[in-house]
């Protein structure tokens, strides 16, 4: 599915340079599908007058685009260091114990993902963590198994 | 800002002066402003090693292994530092050591590390013997590595299309290929993809490698992660040996180097003539020799006997033809032949058949030379300096590419006008404007006044076309560039292989200048084209036709007449490489050898002759066409003095052809357009290229398609006959028209107008199934 | 003592609202400077004030300023806000409590500079942040303080927030620009300079947020205020970022020149009950640790450059008895080698191969001669071979603990369990 015409022109005019939009306009298409879709980059690349390798070839930079649909939970783990030092491995080595799911992998039925990231700029809540994209921590081993269960909301 | 700290060059100073003086190990030196220290160290002699940086392409200093050492303001006012080469440039008083203790140092550092995650496969890594890595590393790097950690692995041997095998493990990361992709084909078709250590080089998506001018990365590689599928497992660098000839694949005659094993052609590479080809090679040229090695190449002499053509001894052979040709012959082709062979075939003609019934223009090209239509010619270069181009019904990516490399470059700058019914340049770098063929010289006449207005205009134009549009392009003033359809349609038309003209641009009427040379007077009366002489033999007023390098059936724009006039004429000589469509039809075959296979000079589209060498041997009794030529004229009875006549000074003008005049009909204009690997010579004889060229194709604007899709089969019927292709659905073709393959067997079979159709549903199933 | 200037006011009001911002004198600045002031009196006051930059280096802003050149060209104002030095969490505060002042800034900035328009380069992970101030940037130009003809004056300036997508190298200046160029984060060579040829080759300036957001208070009060702040050479406040073993992890904002020693046991609360603290790192993961006996330099860049170490943008980490030194250099090695562009051999090599040593060392796979692989692996990297300063960085911190506390990288050398953890499950018992 094609982006938004008028959304997409729109943020295109923000910049002198339309190719300026690119990462804008990923965004836009990972917010609407929860991932870059294929239909994403052929629409961004015809819209900026990039070739599709060029599209591809920067979105592959940038570690949060996402080329899968996401699970319905996710939670991202800062493994950087004053995380790691407040625990956030032991945290991960323990949501795998109990679900079976370890770093960088979904449930079976695609409900949950775990991910580890590098510093998020929260180590004053370390361990932190982003929950559906949202900032929060300190997480413990009970906090990361609720929210996977999908009950609760990552909250500061 | 006025508080700004006053800047050197603030107060109205002298110019700066164009050179400036450093010292290189001690040796004082003086070098242009902005000259990189890489370049200068290597213009002294002295070596240093380096990876990402390469004198044709914009320097990155990603791989940090040219590191010397510097002292002097600005870069190191406060002592000596270390740094990189190719990206610094000289200044006045710097001291360069590239032997400084730091320096070898941190270059051996970098060394290590690029080996650390490299595979150590040498003794089976094509590049072997020439990598960049491994004699650095002899050079400049660690004795043994510190590295016991677990390699990175990657996609290793992974083939990129038809030529290209990309290695991910041994790719060092100098970016030469994605800049080369990028700065000089302004192309995508390698780019870096993922960051860090994992890093690598792929296409896109994936995908088969797209373009024309893939082997030149293997060459700008540095080290064994792009390597040609051709060379595979092939051969090593120390037992080869490089002759140095040109490519004769198309009109422009890049210069290459064959690298022979024994009398094998494995490789051809890179011989950088800048003024012509810029440093690069095409595909076609590149991967172009496997066509040496054909099934389909003539070994032996042949004569038809009881229907079927049989093997025979040359005298045989050539007495069979002689036999024939001397009850009255019209010769065609020649735009294939050298410079020599080429005046060889029009003394023979002249001379020993009598007759001036002889054209090389048995394709829609209809002129080589512009100063033969009263024109003024250019030169490749001009392309650079030209303001205003316009291709006039011109791919030159298809045509002449490399050629397209110094467009696209020149199009940075200069306003590019593409003028024809298909679109030849991509969307965005060039003005588009849509044009049938009938209605270019108009096109030209509204364009004139911008032509004439501009600095240095420029027309590329193929050559097709009637005095109409002579006339027209005549108007603007501009210079005009032809890269034709037939490698040596320069040099034939210089030999005169046209009915109106003697070689050397010479007057019929002035036929007695010759006959010092050629030991007679040539004949004074008009011969006929191409097209009257393909009617004569239709109507069976012609009772020989000899074809030199000539494959009518395919190449002749009337396709129908070519096939009339093969079936209906007595007697056929073909003097061919290959067993073309033509060939089958022969009484009499000769089978000759092939551009790396003889010597001679060719003649390319800007009138620049150049040598070519023989490098290997050719198959079987095949032999020179001069060779040929000479023989036969001597069994015709009149032996060939083989002396080259001077241009004339009074020449004359290049009479067209007449093209017979088209009227509107129901359906798709039919138009022909250049296609790389599906040309008439010997790439379409090339196994080589068995896997690009693909099936046929028609291409259509969207609203033409009739609710088929891309990829769908279809039929194209016209008034002459029905040919089977593969849609594709193309918004750069203008509407009304089907552009199918020039030189594609069955493209010249249609008639003027055709109607798309689908394919009955079986071929379609066929397709479905694939 | 003034502490609070660009803090002052959050989490007792809600800054992020237009009407509260300005109820508090927001917004005062930019009124008095486009009424009253011209750009060379804005740049002036900034250069009078001798505000550094609180992105790394401390670069003198004004200086930067002033080598744009004057010829014409469009210019452009990147903050930087990228903000993904491991440690660093105080540019995400002022974006997220005090946007408004970080726009003010901004406007201010690009009124000195003559630019007419300002990209604000957030971090991708910043999803919050980037909605607080593309509505505060939304409801300043409602407003009439953003878009053509700001407070009804000549100067007009577009502001535009923009997001990366994961990349801490996209906080390098000239990486950031490529990125905002929609390319790979890819640092370019230098020179030359982005303020000689930046953001699509014209002139650039590249302020961290936090620097730009310090322009209020000096056109405010004027440079001569500003100046007397603190230490001479680095005057102003700090907002240091303290994280790890202390009672209260935060952001603090002190006054330059504040030592070490108080930021910590006063303001973050000193270390967690019963554990000594074993050494600070004072500007994130890329900075040399200080030990105990310098915690009475006073944070000022050139004090904490004086003890080999940096303020950087003092992203403290601070380390007690339970933490390796081996620990955290292996947590150091993974982030750099994961954020490495790939651009430059020793960088992308090597952060990879001093990660791999470090995880056996950690994982009890030590081997002897390792302590010197990483010493020639710190060599290899380090000292200035590569584009930008990531590959350094990635070493500093290494290179510190190596000598620091060589007895814990030996230990690890012999593949056995980690010493230091021993001893804390000694002392649990
Ligand atoms: C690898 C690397 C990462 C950086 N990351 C940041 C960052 O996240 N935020 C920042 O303000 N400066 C960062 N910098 C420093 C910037 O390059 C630049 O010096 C700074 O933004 C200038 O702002 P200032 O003069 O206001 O301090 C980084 C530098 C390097 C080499
Ligand atoms: S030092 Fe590292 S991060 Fe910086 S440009 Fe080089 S490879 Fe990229
Ligand atoms: S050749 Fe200079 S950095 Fe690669």
């Amino acid at each position: 599915m094609a982006l938004d015409a008028r959304e997409a022109t729109d943020i295109i005019g923000r910049y002198p340079s339309p190719r300026s939009a690119l990462l804008p306009l990923l965004w836009l298409g990972q917010h609407r599908d929860g991932y870059v879709t294929e239909d994403t980059v052929a629409d961004v690349a015809l819209r900026l007058g990039m070739a599709v390798a060029e599209v591809e070839s920067v979105l592959s930079f940038y570690s949060m685009f996402r080329r899968r649909p996401p699970a319905r939970c996710r939670l991202e783990v800062c493994r950087s260091l004053a995380c790691a030092m407040k625990g956030s491995g032991e945290i991960l080595a323990r949501v795998q114990e109990e679900t079976g799911v370890g770093p960088g992998e979904s449930s079976a039925d695609g409900a949950f993902s775990v991910e580890v990231v590098e510093c998020i700029a929260a180590c004053d809540h370390a361990p932190a963590y982003l929950f559906n994209e949202r900032m929060a921590g300190p997480l413990t081993p009970e906090k990361a198994l609720e929210l996977l269960r999908g009950e609760g909301e990552g909250r500061r | 800002m006025s508080s700004a700290p006053p800047a050197a060059g603030a107060a109205p100073a002298a110019p700066p002066p164009t050179t400036v003086n450093c010292t290189i190990n001690g040796q004082p030196c003086t070098f242009p402003r902005g000259t990189l220290i890489v370049d200068a160290v290597r213009q002294v002699g002295r070596n240093i090693p380096f990876y990402c940086y390469h004198p044709k392409l914009a320097p990155v200093g990603a791989c940090r292994v040219c590191m010397v050492q510097v002292e002097g303001a600005p870069v190191a006012a406060r002592g000596p530092i270390v740094t990189t080469a190719c990206t610094t440039p000289v200044f006045e008083g710097l001291k360069i050591e590239t032997m400084a203790e730091p320096a070898k140092l941190a270059r051996k550092q970098v060394l290590e590390f690029l080996l650390i995650n490299h595979p150590l496969d040498c003794p089976v890594c094509d590049k072997g013997g020439e990598c960049d890595l491994q004699d650095f590393t002899l050079a400049y790097g660690p004795g043994v590595s510190g590295f016991a950690e677990t390699k990175v692995h990657r996609r290793k041997a992974d083939d990129l299309g038809p030529f290209l095998v990309l290695d991910q493990e041994r790719c060092i990361m100098c970016q030469r290929c994605v800049r080369y992709e990028n700065e000089v084909l302004g192309e995508f078709n390698l780019v870096l993809k993922q960051r860090g250590d994992h890093t690598v080089i792929d296409t896109g998506q994936g995908e088969p490698y797209a373009g024309h001018f893939s082997g030149n990365n293997t060459e700008l590689c540095p080290v064994g992660a792009l390597t040609s599928r051709t060379y595979r497992f092939k051969a090593r660098p120390w037992d080869v040996r490089a002759v140095p000839t040109v490519c004769q694949a198309c009109s422009l005659g890049c210069n290459l180097n064959a690298q022979m094993r024994g009398d094998a052609v494995v490789r051809l590479m890179l011989r950088d003539n800048m003024a012509l080809d810029g440093g690069w090679l095409c595909d076609r040229g590149r991967y172009g020799f496997g066509h040496i090695r054909s099934e389909r190449r003539l070994t032996q002499p042949m004569v038809r006997r009881d229907g079927r053509l049989c093997p025979v001894s040359w005298e045989e052979a050539l007495r069979v033809a002689a036999a024939g040709l001397q009850k009255g012959a019209a010769v065609l082709g020649g735009a294939r032949l050298t410079d020599e062979e080429a005046l060889a075939l029009s003394e023979l003609t002249r001379m020993a058949l009598g007759t001036n019934d002889v054209d090389w223009r048995v394709g829609a090209q209809a002129f080589a030379a512009p100063e033969a239509l009263g024109l003024q010619g250019a030169e490749v270069t001009s392309i650079d300096r030209a303001d205003l181009i316009v291709l006039v019904d011109t791919c030159l990516a298809e045509e002449a590419p490399v050629l397209d490399i110094r467009l696209r470059r020149a199009a940075r700058k200069a306003k590019v006008v593409d003028l024809g019914p298909v679109r030849n340049m991509p969307v965005g770098r060039a003005t588009r404007v849509v044009a049938a063929v009938e209605d270019l010289p108009r096109q030209i006449l509204l364009l004139a006044p911008e032509l004439r207005a501009a600095q240095a205009p420029l027309i590329i134009w193929n050559g097709r076309g009637s005095q109409e549009l002579v006339d027209a392009v005549a108007e603007t003033g501009a210079r005009v560039l032809v890269p034709g359809e037939f490698s040596n349609a320069r040099g034939a038309e210089a030999a005169g292989l046209v009915p109106t003209m003697l070689p050397g641009y010479r007057a019929l009427a002035d036929g007695h200048e010759l006959a010092a040379l050629w030991g007679g007077t040539p004949p004074a009366t008009a011969g006929r084209s191409a097209r009257e002489i393909l009617a004569a033999c239709r109507d069976r007023k012609i009772q020989a036709l000899y074809l030199v390098g000539a494959n009518p059936l395919r190449t002749f724009p009337d396709g129908r007449l070519a096939r009339e006039a093969l079936d209906a004429v007595p007697f056929l000589v073909v003097q061919d490489l290959f067993t073309t469509e033509s060939a089958e039809h022969a009484d009499v075959v000769l089978p000759a050898l092939g551009p790396l296979e003889k010597e001679g000079t060719v003649t390319g589209l800007s009138g620049v002759r150049q040598k070519v060498r023989r490098v290997t041997a050719g198959p079987g009794e095949a032999r020179a066409d001069r060779v040929i030529l000479s023989q036969l004229a001597e069994a015709l009875g009149r032996p060939l003095r083989g002396a080259r006549p001077e241009v004339s000074d009074r020449p004359v003008r290049l009479e067209l052809p007449m093209t017979s005049a088209v009227h509107a009909a129901p359906g798709l204009r039919v138009v022909v357009a250049g296609q790389l690997f599906a040309g008439g010579g010997t790439a379409a004889f090339d196994p080589n290229f068995a896997p690009v060229r693909g099936d046929p194709q028609v291409r259509v604007h969207p609203q033409d398609a009739r609710g088929l899709a891309s990829g769908t089969r279809v039929h194209l019927r016209g008034e002459d006959g029905v040919v089977k292709l593969v849609l594709r659905l193309d918004p750069g073709v203008a509407p009304g028209h089907a552009v199918v393959a020039a030189h594609d067997f069955g493209s010249n079979q249609l008639g003027p107008w055709a109607e798309l159709e689908a394919a009955p549903a079986q071929a379609a199933a066929g397709v479905g199934a694939q | 003592m003034i502490r609070r200037i660009l803090t002052d006011g959050i989490g007792e009001f809600d800054l992020t609202r237009l009407d509260v911002y300005r109820a508090r004198g927001g917004f005062q600045a930019l009124h008095k400077a486009l009424t009253t002031m011209s750009p060379q009196d804005v740049f002036n006051e900034v250069k009078t004030s001798n505000l550094r930059g609180r992105g790394g280096a401390g670069a003198g802003a004004a200086f930067k300023w002033s080598t744009l050149p004057e010829d014409g060209r469009p210019r452009y104002l990147i903050l930087n806000g990228d903000e993904s030095e491991p440690g660093s969490f105080s540019g995400r505060m002022l974006i997220e409590k005090n946007p408004h002042l970080v726009l003010e800034g901004a406007l201010l900035a690009a009124y000195a500079c003559k630019m007419a328009r300002v990209f604000i380069y957030l971090r991708g992970e910043f999803h919050e942040g980037a909605q607080i101030l593309t509505r505060a940037v939304a409801e300043a130009r409602e407003a009439g303080l953003v878009g053509p003809r700001i407070l009804g004056s000549e100067f007009g300036v577009e502001v535009v927030v923009h997001r990366g997508a994961g990349a801490y190298i996209c906080g390098e200046e000239t990486a950031i620009m490529e990125s905002l160029e929609g390319k790979r984060g890819h640092p370019r060579t230098r020179p030359p300079f982005p303020t000689a040829s930046g953001l699509y080759g014209m002139p650039t300036v590249i302020n961290n947020v936090e620097t730009i957001a310090n322009v209020v208070g000096i056109v405010a009060n004027g440079g001569a205020w500003f100046a007397a702040i603190g230490p001479e050479k680095s005057p102003g406040t700090k907002i240091c970022s303290v994280s790890g073993r202390v009672r209260r992890p935060g952001n603090y904002e002190i006054q330059m020149g504040t030592p070490l020693r108080e930021l910590i046991e006063e303001h973050a609360g000193g270390l967690e009950p019963g554990h000594q603290l074993k050494f600070v790192l004072p500007a994130g993961a890329s900075s040399a640790l200080v030990l105990p006996k310098d915690l009475d330099t006073p944070l000022d860049f050139d004090s904490m450059m004086s003890i080999r170490s940096m303020l950087g943008s003092a992203g403290m980490l601070v380390c007690d008895e339970r933490d390796c030194a081996v620990h955290v250099a292996y947590l150091g090695s993974r982030f750099y080698h994961h954020e490495s562009c790939g651009k430059c051999t020793p960088c992308r090599e090597g952060t990879g191969w001093t990660e791999r040593v470090l995880h056996r060392m950690e994982h009890g796979a030590g081997r002897p001669g390792d302590t010197e692989r990483l010493q020639a692996l710190c060599r290899g990297i380090g000292g200035r071979k590569c584009l930008c300063l990531l590959g350094d960085f990635s070493v500093t911190y290494l290179q510190s603990a190596l000598s620091a506390f060589p007895e814990e990288f030996v230990a690890h050398e012999q593949g056995g369990p980690c010493p230091v953890a021993a001893a804390v499950e000694v002392a649990n018992r």
